[in-house]
């Protein structure tokens, strides 16, 4: 399954309220969306038609969160789906997802994209060896591990697409700071020089979900019911709608 | 309406009327206008009665204009009687409102005070309320009272009785029906009588710590208060109306006896020991016969035991008539001071930690010695105390291990005052058994609570260090370093939410900044000197700005400081040249040194620059590589944040965007409409005729170009 196909599933069985992309590039993705969007982009340039409520950002995601009321154009501050498909570098990525966070609730899902590069090639932080391949997934898979590692809360599930594979997060919190804190000096370990060792989990997909099955989870009624619920009572409601399902972070 | 003379109450007609005596304020009572109009209780809530106690000033007119263009306003004009009893009294009984807050014509409210007070009493049915006193001018006093909110607090159990001024709300009905007013005439001490009626009848006392209400100008020149000379004498005729009072509503027993200690002592015994550096023997005289008088009368000696060691040694000297004794007494009190030597102010993780040598010392710089001597704590008093004096007031056991050494942080601005207890150890012995009163001190505090759980706001705080061991308490501006420069940090701030750096004042005290109330003005202005000294002119135009290679360069925060790591063209250089990097925002800049090194590609610059210096928002960068080099921008942003991961942005500012710069490598537009697979083509054919030589391969890319016209439409 293409990832754009996952993503358009989403969209039909979420129905957002709020759709964020982070990375619009030709609005290929963005496109898909129905509700009210905001794509974040610094150097967008759009091709596709576009039929939704949108406000498009020539901004730095950076930027973007550190506006004042970087969500304002929603009709509330809070985004149900998010496609994170920024800078192709772990340290960008895993900024997005903790700005991103910050304005979820625990019914929202949220979408990384290019985690599961398929070859050493494709997953440098420089472009030159992807040069040869056909994508350049950069070496954002690195986010992975660390939400796994730093983040057993969140239902981390990693998606058999094409063509870099995708990672989807479900039951965010807004309030945790695991990643913030941790930030510093996961930076330290992200900025190596080429090439990149990938685990072979990830260029092998050993813990990827076949997103056919994942979409087919009876889950979606649940969590389109849930997010009129306020966060702390959502949220255990969210982690037993899942479980019940069958849907936790692999071991 | 049938008249009901002293029957039903009238019905308040606004929530609260403000009480103001005034007499001959001049430019002082300004403040107190000013703050009333801003008050966010609606004007139409309240009112102001400004009761003119005979101003021989300009005040009059100014009133009466005052009460012409603003409808909550009232003046009342009385032939003058000398002090505020009579035209408070006035005031209250003209008053409409619910409650009454009695004001003096040269202090002021805070802005909420109305509002808040009022919540407060009607949440908790108050017939008075006690709001949060802060002195401007003259030495600060923090009240133990206004430690927390106190809904009920009892009299004779809380420290009420600390805080006598009449700057308080108080239900109008209430006073009415006990009939509570001031003494009128002129006379001293009027306040006390009136608040401690107050206390006694009150069902419901409340105090409302959690907000400056009332902010209280003591002022040497004051036109209608305590600072103008009178008679000793006369003093403790007006003493004996308090007295009175306390005898009044309470039994003989421990309360009595402890109110007339509070009184005996602190109006009495310690106001003359204080005194006497600064008035003539004559005056000591007749202030010392008149307290022994009324010592005789109203202070039965079971009141001595409610009076602190020392206290009970001046008791001791004044009932037995020994005027040198305590004067003597008075002489080595009054000279006690705060010792302070500051070692170091440091800041671990979150904690700011300042430790000094402090305690207290006589008038020539030694110390207070104290001996310790079968398990009790005696203190060694520099003269020969007298006779009269017991050997057992000398016995501080008790007061000496309830020492307290507090740091004190006064708000600039507001003149709030937080205190911070210190940890205290004793330092050596000076010879067996003889311990100095001093302490090796360390004072910690989170900036982020400090404030009554709350975080400081942004201000300057001035720094005192106060020491206290009953009867004696004593505080003092921390002094700085010495030599330490002026203006300049002693230290590096928190890396919280919110920036502090302790500085030095150009009289050499410490004060803090938060959030660069004055640093950071400085800083720009330094950096300004500095770059026109060098000649430069600043960081160069954006064009010339350095490409920043982007998959290995980035920011990360570092214990307190923000690491830049900057990858840059250039050539070679000798590992660990020094270099110096500029973050720039708005007016303010913030330089530190860097160490360059040869990397992949061209140099690699790294610079550790002081997060408390970097609030949050994007800072330009600039580097300069090497001594007298000018600094030259880089295409890369520092973006700050408390809440959000620190981010080095490479690339320049996207355009159109309100913030400017990049994140994402800009790649060149696809060409519109051209589908993948002809793009594709393109490229294939671009490489095929890449063999041929460059003019016959451009004539072939034409005649290929038109074919795919015409095949395609």
């Amino acid at each position: 399954m293409l990832r754009h196909e996952l993503l358009s599933r989403l969209h039909e069985l979420l129905s957002p309220r709020t759709y964020l992309e982070i990375g619009v590039q030709t609005g290929r993705s963005i496109t898909l969306s129905r509700t009210s969007t905001i794509g974040v982009d610094p150097a967008f340039s759009v091709i596709n038609e576009v039929s939704c409520d949108l406000q498009l950002v020539r901004s730095t995601s950076d930027e973007f969160f550190a506006r004042k009321a970087p969500l304002a154009h929603f009709p509330e501050p809070v985004i149900d789906l998010a496609f994170i498909d920024g800078m192709h570098l772990s340290e960008y990525a895993l900024r997005d997802l903790i700005n991103v966070e910050r304005h979820t609730h625990p019914a929202s899902v949220i979408v990384l994209d290019d985690m599961l590069p398929r070859h050493v090639d494709e997953a440098g932080r420089g472009r030159e060896a992807a040069k040869k391949r056909r994508a350049w997934a950069g070496d954002v898979y690195k986010v992975v591990s660390t939400v796994r590692a730093l983040r057993p809360d969140l239902v981390c599930l990693e998606m058999d697409t094409a063509p870099t594979g995708t990672l989807v997060l479900l039951a965010p919190d807004a309030s945790s700071n695991a990643l913030i804190d941790a930030y510093d000096d996961v930076v330290e370990e992200y900025v190596v020089p080429d090439p990149q060792t990938v685990p072979e989990e990830v260029l092998r997909r050993t813990r990827a979900m076949d997103p056919a099955q994942f979409l087919a989870a009876p889950v979606w009624p649940d969590l389109r019911r849930l997010r009129q619920l306020p966060a702390g009572r959502a949220a255990p409601e969210v982690r037993r709608v899942l479980a019940s399902a069958g849907l936790r972070t692999p071991d | 309406m049938t008249g009901a003379e002293a029957g039903p109450a009238q019905p308040a007609k606004v929530k609260v009327s403000v009480v103001v005596p005034v007499f001959n304020p001049g430019g002082h009572i300004d403040p107190l206008i000013r703050s009333l109009a801003e008050q966010t209780m609606p004007a139409s809530d309240f009112e102001t009665i400004f009761v003119d106690d005979g101003s021989t000033d300009d005040t009059p007119g100014k009133l009466d204009r005052l009460a012409a263009s603003t409808p909550n306003v009232r003046v009342i004009h009385t032939p003058g009687s000398g002090w505020s009893g009579r035209p408070r009294n006035i005031g209250i009984d003209a008053a409409e409102g619910e409650y009454v807050q009695l004001v003096d014509h040269d202090d002021e409210l805070g802005t909420e005070a109305l509002e808040r007070l009022y919540a407060y009493a009607v949440a908790n049915g108050s017939d008075v309320v006690v709001g949060k006193e802060v002195r401007k001018g003259g030495a600060w006093h923090v009240a133990p009272l206004f430690d927390k909110n106190r809904p009920r607090a009892t009299f004779g159990k809380d420290p009420l009785v600390g805080i006598m001024t009449p700057h308080k709300m108080f239900r109008r009905e209430f006073l009415n029906e006990h009939h509570i007013r001031f003494f009128e005439g002129p006379r001293r001490m009027e306040d006390h009588p009136f608040v401690l009626e107050a206390f006694f009848c009150a069902d419901v006392i409340s105090v409302l710590s959690d907000y400056p209400v009332y902010y209280w100008h003591r002022r040497a020149d004051r036109g209608n208060a305590g600072a103008r000379a009178y008679e000793w004498a006369d003093f403790y005729v007006y003493m004996r109306d308090t007295l009175d009072v306390i005898e009044r509503y309470t039994e003989p027993g421990d309360l009595r006896d402890r109110l007339l200690a509070f009184y005996y002592d602190s109006k009495g015994l310690g106001w003359l020991t204080r005194s006497v550096p600064h008035r003539t023997p004559a005056e000591l005289r007749k202030h010392f016969d008149a307290l022994r008088e009324l010592a005789q009368e109203r202070f039965p000696p079971s009141v001595d035991i409610h009076l602190h060691g020392m206290a009970r040694a001046r008791s001791q000297l004044l009932r037995a008539g020994d005027f040198e004794g305590l004067v003597a007494l008075g002489a080595v009190e009054s000279a006690i001071g705060v010792h302070q030597e500051l070692v170091e102010i440091e800041v671990v993780d979150d904690t700011f930690r300042v430790r000094a040598i402090t305690g207290l010392c006589y008038g020539d710089g030694s110390p207070l010695q104290f001996q310790v001597d079968g398990g009790r704590t005696w203190w060694r008093p520099p003269i020969e105390l007298g006779s009269p004096v017991s050997h057992d007031v000398l016995d501080f056991s008790a007061v000496h291990g309830r020492r307290r050494i507090e740091l004190a942080l006064r708000n600039r601005r507001s003149h709030d005052v937080h205190l911070i207890s210190g940890d205290a150890e004793q330092m050596t012995e000076e010879a067996p058994g003889i311990l100095p009163f001093t302490f090796d001190t360390v004072f910690e505090f989170d900036p982020e609570t400090v404030a009554g759980g709350q975080p400081l706001e942004p201000a300057v705080y001035d720094v005192f260090v106060r020491v206290t061991c009953s009867p004696w308490r004593r505080q003092a501006p921390l002094q700085s370093l010495p030599g330490a420069p002026q203006r300049r940090p002693l230290s590096r701030g928190s890396r919280a939410t919110h920036s502090v750096v302790p500085f030095t004042t150009p009289s050499g005290r410490v004060a803090l900044d938060v959030d660069h109330q004055t640093l950071i003005d400085q800083e720009a202005e330094m950096n300004d000197r500095e770059a026109t000294s060098t000649g430069g002119n600043g960081p160069g135009p954006k064009d010339q700005a350095v490409v920043v290679e982007v998959t290995s360069s980035y920011a990360r925060r570092s214990a307190d400081r923000v690491r830049l790591v900057l990858h840059l063209p250039g050539a070679g250089t000798s590992d660990g040249q020094r270099a110096r990097v500029r973050l720039q925002r708005a007016q303010s800049a913030v330089t530190g040194d860097a160490t360059v090194t040869d990397a992949i590609g061209g140099i690699r610059v790294e610079a550790g620059l002081p997060a408390d210096r970097l609030p949050s928002g994007t800072w330009s960068i600039a580097v300069s590589l090497g001594q007298g080099e000018r600094f030259q921008r880089v295409q890369a942003r520092l973006l700050t944040s408390t809440t959000r991961p620190v981010a080095l942005l490479t690339g320049s500012a996207p355009r159109g965007s309100a913030s400017g710069g990049s994140g994402r490598v800009a790649q060149p537009p696809k060409a519109p409409g051209h589908p993948d697979w002809m793009r594709r083509a393109g490229r294939q054919v671009d490489r095929a005729l890449g063999v041929l030589p460059p003019a016959q391969a451009a004539r072939c890319r034409k005649a290929l170009r038109a074919t795919a016209r015409r095949m395609l439409g």
